[in-house]
């Protein structure tokens, strides 16, 4: 049963790693910088399954703390983009970092 | 038994994660594209890891599997929902091409 499952991790990371170039392309030649942040967001949690993959395909599935840090740490940089975005596209410079509707308008 | 229903659920994932990434290079507006990140790729990260949720031996593993399947569970929506509304302020169909 083992040559089946390794057979299995190996289609999996083989179709994630396929996954993980299309969405390097868009990040590549997206229209709008929203195209960009969503391919990049996409990215970071198809890496997050890649490295779990990973992780169990070589017999240490101890080591998934890094998939587990990373999934704490990676929403943070999609939102301070769109934070940053809205700042930068209000013109006001400092509205808190949020990005509601009405509170710099 | 189990291995080859974790076999399923991770080829399974796999298969949509890709049909997702295909969705993000080949759909035309920024709106179809978020759609198919933003819920497709929330299906297929729940049956990876739930594959590997049947894999892992013990109960420590198996619990941060878990831990990472919950906090997905939670965070891609709110990026998703963060990234439309940014784009419907900004009125991202008045965008195309204007980059940088």
């Amino acid at each position: 049963m083992a040559d089946s499952m390794d057979i299995v991790y190996l289609i999996s990371l083989l179709i994630l790693l396929f996954a993980l170039a299309c969405s390097l392309v868009r990040a590549g030649l997206g229209p709008t910088w929203f195209d960009r942040i969503l391919a990049v967001n996409s990215f970071t949690t198809k890496s997050i399954l890649a490295i779990s993959v990973y992780f169990f395909a070589t017999g240490h599935p101890e080591y998934i703390d890094i998939a587990l840090l990373y999934a704490l740490i990676s929403y943070v940089g999609s939102l301070a983009f769109v934070s940053y975005f809205n700042q930068n596209r209000s013109g006001v410079g400092d509205n808190g970092g949020t990005t509601g509707r009405g509170d710099h308008q | 038994m189990i291995e080859v229903l974790a076999s399923v659920l991770l080829i399974a994932g796999s298969v949509i994660v890709l049909i997702a990434s295909i969705g993000i290079i080949k759909l035309p507006d920024f709106y179809c594209r978020l759609h198919a990140a933003g819920v497709i790729d929330t299906m297929g990260s729940w049956l990876v890891l739930g594959g590997l949720l049947l894999l892992s031996g013990n109960l420590v593993n198996g619990f941060k599997v878990a831990i990472i399947g919950v906090l997905l569970f939670f965070i891609a929506p709110v990026v998703s929902h963060a990234i439309a509304r940014a784009a419907i302020e900004y009125d991202a169909d008045k965008a195309e091409g204007k980059d940088g």
